[in-house]
């Protein structure tokens, strides 16, 4: 994008941007050659790399979502509404990323691609409620300005991170076939270049989240203002017609 | 060079897919960006 044509970009975004290029150059250097292959998954675990950040990054999108969802519902303001919109979808994308990535991690290593497990079954749930949100928010935003939209999305953006933690001790509270927590615990079952790895996929895919995140909600704040514009338009086009009907009938009566 | 690695189909498709997806993804946005910021006002843009 040039810098002089109207878009979504800003000076900020731009180094967002170049910073998530480079980050993703060397993270596909360690993910794909010189990170080691794991003595029990082999080569598969280089999924790991794309599948852990994206689930991480799909799970703090719910929260962003459910805390838009919760500050719209008090204070109306179309700040949190666009940033609720905007979260979800980029967390849909990374949830989608992280069921495919599972999927195709699962059947070399599990011997299946898919299976009713509580951690994927809970994951799929997340991701329907995203979908779900989404679609009410659709249906909300046709309601007209920000005081009289509907709250149907808002309240479905509540559920969203409260089924987070279920997705996330699912592993714990059920019997399931998904391993249990690998770096969330105080002893990592990972170590030395794979853990690096992983620890740079998670800050890579957090620099894309972002730069995703900020153009969405760029373009989320411009949709509103575009909207604001097409209805006074018609408002004003609505009264002008009015106004020649009127004056043609006034000449039509004498 | 050879490089011996095992079950590259799924590596190559697990990498391959998601980057895709993200590029997909990334272009659709930044167009759809472009495209309503030519059409709002640039007071709107209170990025820029």
């Amino acid at each position: 994008m040039s810098p002089g044509h109207p878009s979504t970009s800003s000076r900020a975004t731009r180094v967002l941007g170049g910073l998530s290029l480079a980050g993703l150059a060397l993270l596909l250097g360690y993910a794909l050659v010189w990170s080691p292959a794991d003595q029990v998954q082999k080569d598969s675990v280089r999924i790991m790399y794309v599948h852990v950040p994206t689930a991480i990054l799909a799970f703090g999108a719910c929260a962003i979502t459910t805390l838009a969802a919760a500050m719209w519902l008090r204070k109306r303001s179309e700040g949190w509404w666009v940033l609720g919109g905007a979260a979800a979808e980029v967390g849909l994308v990374f949830t989608g990323i992280c069921l495919i990535t599972g999927s195709i991690w699962g059947r070399p290593t599990w011997g299946t691609y898919w299976d009713w497990d509580p951690r994927i079954t809970s994951t799929t749930l997340l991701f329907i409620l995203l979908v779900g949100y989404l679609a009410l928010r659709r249906i909300d935003n046709e309601s007209g300005d920000a005081a009289q939209r509907g709250s149907r999305g808002a309240i479905v953006g509540l559920l969203l991170f409260p089924n987070v933690v279920v997705v996330h001790y699912s592993v714990d509270w059920w019997r399931s076939l998904h391993q249990k927590a690998t770096i969330t615990r105080l002893d990592p079952t990972i170590e030395g270049t794979m853990l690096f790895t992983l620890m740079l996929g998670i800050a890579v895919f957090s620099l894309i989240f972002a730069w995703l995140l900020v153009h969405r909600f760029r373009t989320g704040w411009l949709e509103e203002r575009a909207e604001h514009a097409g209805l006074e338009q018609a408002l004003v086009d609505r009264r002008a017609e009015a106004a020649t009907g009127t004056a043609a009938a006034g000449g039509t009566s004498r | 060079m050879t490089i011996a690695m095992t079950h590259v189909g799924y590596v190559a498709a697990g990498w391959g897919i998601p980057l895709a997806v993200l590029a997909a993804y990334t272009v659709r946005t930044l167009r759809r960006g472009r495209e309503l910021a030519e059409r709002v006002p640039p007071e709107e843009h209170r990025w820029s």
